[in-house]
């Protein structure tokens, strides 16, 4: 990876051709002495930073943008630009989950666990893996959790496809879809939330006045755009504020003729919710410096109100930071932060090799997000301490799926996909069911008695990786990489595809390399590998069980490499 | 449970000296380790995540104060069909608390909902205390402080995740030092013999409250599970014979190191975290495997689970080595913006079925006089309902509860529902809190055998309040 540096060197390089090809033109026409010309050197055109040059680079990137990958994947990608694979994902059309529910519902009635089955499907088989990872990380920034609904399949079913057409959508048109949404209202319970009552004393709900403001959109307090607080981190807004804000979320309720919940059409929770002003505060209300006079109605108001969130300068570096995270660090720093705001801010994002991502309007999520995956510090061989990312514990385990099935899974007939947020046995981590609006973990989380926390490097996914949780993770894997394989009659799930891993289970070194390199782009420490290939080759291979014991030998390798501070970490 | 042992940390008497050396100045010529850590103590912190709304916790049992509630919240009072004779939150089936020294009160009584019944029983038994209108703070505050901003407040009041951290850890979020694991440093600065693994213990998630400079949290499993490593445990996953249980052996071990030598510090962190906790998880469900079971029987949820594996871990700290601990568990879904009525009365009955066995456990084992279980929770909630919810507040009441607890009373102030009373903000009846959490916090300290150079030391805003309203024990 030695020529990733020149990233930046063949930027500078085009520049100097292109002056030399303008001063050459110049200095044509006038004359002077004769002089010798020396053989003008030859050109180097350089390759943008961004090309997958290697089989590590090739799999670094899909671990970074991606849900894991085959050797025909990884290999496939090796020579190309990283903002190619970005342009062809961004055009793919999207796979949704309502209509593919709805059309299934027929032969299936429990809703409920149809909605995590149907996303769990999505995350191991849909081609769209870049929108399915953004979905995934916007889920965990606006946060609905099913568990407030149960039973409500449809409702989560809904908000999934909200967030998943808009991942490469414009912020503002996602912040009032969510809004709008059934899910959003009721989870945070301004669905029918009714305007004051001077008579009883009665107020409007505060919560998502509140929590939109605090986690949807501008935070706590005020940001530079690198996304650090600005001195004396003054606060963004007051307790008056959200008493203003409150007035503004009143009257919504499902799709009918009027508020009551009674004459609500019959799949209201998967349409937009419907303004009613009868329920509307006609009270001026006054938040973040905007005023919305008195009586005016509950769609004008919220208009007003998301337009004045999202114009906020904050919305940009806190969103931006999040997404980092999100992708590719735990801890970005402040430079990051402001490469990826300013291509929120501008709408465009232009990679190395050219490719334009965006539509040129402010809030533009497929530029924010192609400036997160294509940055510089992404793709350069440098390995500061600091980078990387702890990864997720559902991404870990898509990975493992996507990395070694072949075969179509129907996570309808595992009962495990129900709910994995046990730590102690299962993930520590269920998609859309977090225990609050806050998330599984927290975006300014530092983990107590650690290196990082000491150094002051953020680190989210910490918050749920804790001792219950790290066997509770090995013993969950294992049910898939220990069991499986054995049982395939009663377990006919997961059946991995260890073709290449079984012919190299009598080369421990090539064994443990090949996973590597698939597994953690190549990053083992040299203790690892070392540990690993003297397990492996301690367990005997038997010639009259050949098959067997290779698989015994894969099998152990895997329990190792998911067991690696390597495979723990991306970086 | 004798008067004698309540009574022998913290009189009157000589709480006004103790406070009156609280100044900073005064403690920093004090020196350390001076913890007190004779015997055994453990402290458990109930965490109740969202915001437990104090005013249908613990409720005006007087017609004036009822009523006046009832006004501020009628939708809440309805859904909960107050009227009714059967109802929880009908005045009449409010369980009294006979509170001492009730003259304080005017007039004002007390009781708690029927789903806190075993808490009640606590309290006029003498064993529980009920500390009112406590709350982050950095000096006394009222209304017009807090509306003109000229007394110096904490920050981002009524935040979630903020009001957490700064209740376990007195800063917003991204704090580093909880006071549960500050504590436990000084126990373990004190005591050379303890094994610092044990000093702090969750038996829910590893909050910041036990985050201290030595102290870190360690995760105890549930009652019963026997941990174990399934790649190992399980012999037919390997096969059978000297090879693979060589490669067991080996594998045990990789899966326990703690350092392969990484560079990165995420995976120093990760490997630190995880080969440190297998290995000790599976070495302290061997351990526990071996307890006496309880005769006292817990409830199937979450709490209970939580505080049956706390009391397991107290019967055996003669096996562990270690005099002095600080537990953590913790609830959510207190955050009742909506339906308030629907789930607060379940979740009142999971804290009152846990705590209850809890005390019966401690008693079996004889253990009562020497833990203090006591409760927090991001902040209280707004007087005035929301329709059949309510919205973040700031102060609100809590909850101790142990052998060694001068109980049957209320320690602080608990406003009456008069919005007019200037403890109140002006919108909405939030509480500004008349007890700071660190005094709270410090009195819990005191108890545990911290001294006053270690307390100040925590809580460095201690000195701004009066400490002698709070005599727990």
């Amino acid at each position: 990876m030695g020529f990733r540096v020149l990233g930046r060197v063949g930027i500078s390089l085009s520049a100097a051709l292109l002056l030399s090809a303008c001063g050459g033109g110049g200095d044509s026409s006038i004359p002077g002495p004769t002089v010798v010309v020396p053989p003008a050197p030859p050109i180097v055109v350089a390759k943008p930073y961004t090309e997958l040059a290697t089989r590590e680079e090739a799999a670094r990137f899909l671990i970074q943008a991606g849900l894991g990958a085959t050797d025909a994947q990884i290999d496939a990608a090796v020579g190309t630009d990283a903002a190619e694979w970005i342009a062809r994902q961004m055009a793919m059309p999207a796979t949704r989950t309502l209509a593919p529910m709805q059309a299934s519902y027929a032969t299936r009635e429990d809703t409920d666990r149809h909605h995590s089955r149907m996303l769990w499907t999505n995350f191991l088989q849909a081609d769209d893996v870049l929108r399915q990872r953004m979905y995934y990380a916007l889920s965990q920034i606006f946060v609905v959790s099913d568990n407030a609904f149960f039973d409500e399949g449809f409702k989560s079913a809904h908000y999934t496809d909200i967030l998943t057409d808009n991942a490469f959508g414009n912020y503002r048109q996602l912040l009032e879809d969510v809004t709008y949404s059934p899910a959003m209202g009721e989870y945070l319970t301004y669905y029918r939330n009714r305007k004051g009552d001077a008579r009883t004393g009665r107020m409007p709900d505060e919560n998502y006045a509140r929590e939109v403001l605090q986690l949807f959109s501008i935070g706590l307090v005020e940001l530079n755009p690198d996304g650090t607080p600005k001195p004396g981190a003054p606060e963004t807004y007051d307790n008056e504020d959200i008493i203003g804000l409150a007035r503004v979320f009143t009257g919504l309720s499902g799709e009918g003729p009027d508020f009551g919940y009674n004459n609500q059409v019959a799949d209201w929770r998967n349409r937009r919710m419907k303004a009613y002003d009868s329920q509307h505060s006609t009270l001026e209300k006054s938040f973040l410096g905007t005023i919305v006079p008195e009586n005016t109605g509950a769609d004008a108001s919220i208009g007003i109100a998301l337009d004045t969130i999202a114009n906020h300068p904050n919305v940009g570096p806190f969103l931006s930071r999040q997404l980092i995270q999100r992708f590719t660090a735990s801890s970005p720093s402040p430079a990051y932060v402001a490469r990826v705001n300013a291509a929120f801010e501008s709408g465009v994002y232009e990679a190395p090799n050219g490719r334009r991502f965006g539509t040129g309007a402010r809030g533009d999520l497929a530029a924010a997000l192609a400036a997160v995956l294509l940055d510089e510090t992404v793709h350069d061989d440098v390995q500061a301490a600091n980078e990387g990312k702890v990864r997720e514990p559902v991404l870990k385990f898509i990975q493992y799926h996507r990395t070694f099935s072949t075969a179509p899974i129907n996570v309808y007939e595992d009962w495990r996909f129900n709910d994995t947020r046990n730590p102690a046995t299962r993930l520590a981590q269920h998609p859309l069911r977090s225990n609050s609006v806050f998330n599984f973990y927290r975006p300014g989380y530092l983990a107590p008695g650690s290196v990082t926390g000491d150094a002051g490097y953020t680190a989210p996914e910490m918050q749920i990786v804790t001792a219950g949780s790290s066997l509770g993770f090995a013993n969950f894997m294992s049910l898939f990489i220990l069991s499986t394989p054995d049982n395939p009659v009663d377990q006919p799930l997961f059946q991995p595809n260890w073709t290449t891993e079984l012919s190299m289970a009598d080369d421990p070194a090539a064994l443990v390399d090949h996973l590597a390199l698939k597994l953690t782009a190549g990053q083992l420490s040299a203790a690892t590998r070392t540990d690993m290939i003297d397990v492996i080759g301690t367990l005997p291979l038997d010639p009259e069980r050949d098959a067997a014991t290779r698989q015994d030998r894969v099998q152990l390798a895997l329990t190792m490499m998911f067991a690696s501070g390597a495979y723990a970490v991306q970086n | 449970m004798t008067y004698y042992n309540r009574r022998q940390f913290l009189t009157r008497s000589t709480l006004g000296v103790t406070g009156a050396a609280l100044g900073l100045s005064a403690l920093s010529a004090q020196s350390a380790f001076a913890a007190d850590t004779s015997g055994y103590k453990a402290i458990i912190g109930l965490m109740f995540y969202g915001g437990m709304d104090h005013n249908d916790t613990i409720l005006p049992t007087d017609a004036p104060s009822y009523d006046a509630l009832k006004a501020h919240r009628p939708d809440i009072f309805s859904d909960y069909n107050s009227e009714s004779a059967d109802s929880s939150r009908n005045r009449a089936n409010l369980l009294q608390l006979n509170v001492a020294e009730p003259a304080r009160f005017t007039g004002r009584t007390f009781g708690l909902p029927r789903e806190l019944s075993g808490v009640a029983d606590m309290f006029n038994a003498g064993d529980a205390a009920i500390i009112g209108n406590v709350g982050p703070l950095l000096e006394p505050a009222t209304r017009d402080d807090f509306e003109t901003g000229s007394a110096l407040l904490p920050k981002r009041i009524f935040s979630h995740n903020d009001q957490q951290s700064t209740w376990m850890a007195l800063g917003t979020e991204g704090t580093r030092l909880g006071w549960g694991g500050q504590f436990a440093d000084a126990m373990i600065a004190a005591d050379s013999t303890m094994d610092p693994l044990y000093a702090a213990i969750t038996a829910g998630n590893p909050d910041v409250f036990l985050a201290g400079d030595r102290a870190r949290a360690f995760q105890i499993p549930s009652v019963g599970s026997q941990l174990s490593f399934n790649a190992i445990s399980k012999r037919w996953f390997l096969g059978y014979g000297d090879g693979p249980d060589a490669a067991r052996a080996k594998l045990e071990a990789f899966v326990q190191r703690q350092d392969f030598g990484q560079s990165n510090l995420y995976r120093q962190d990760v490997i630190g975290e995880s080969g440190r906790g297998i290995s000790n998880q599976i070495e302290y469900s061997r351990r526990a495997a071996a307890a006496t079971p309880f005769t006292t029987e817990f409830a199937n949820n979450g709490l209970s689970k939580q505080l049956h594996s706390i009391a397991q871990s107290i019967a055996l700290k003669g096996e562990i080595g270690v005099n002095r601990q600080v537990f953590y568990a913790s609830m959510g879904g207190f955050d009742t913006h909506d339906g308030q009525p629907n789930s607060l009365a379940g979740r009142h009955a999971e804290i009152n079925s846990a705590v209850s066995a809890f005390r019966d456990a401690m008693i079996e084992i004889g253990e009562w006089e020497n833990v203090l279980v006591f409760t927090m929770s991001d902040f209280g909630r707004t007087i005035v309902g929301n329709g059949n919810g309510t919205d973040h507040g700031w102060g609100g009441h809590q909850f101790v509860m142990g052998g060694s607890v001068r109980g049957g009373r209320i320690y602080g102030d608990i406003p009456s529902p008069d919005l007019g009373d200037p403890q109140y903000t002006a919108q909405r009846g939030r509480l500004i809190p008349t007890t700071a959490v660190e005094q709270y916090a410090a009195s819990i300290g005191q108890w545990f055998g911290l001294d006053s150079g270690e307390l100040a030391q925590v809580f460095p805003n201690l000195a701004r309040f009066d400490r002698s309203a709070l005599s727990l024990t």
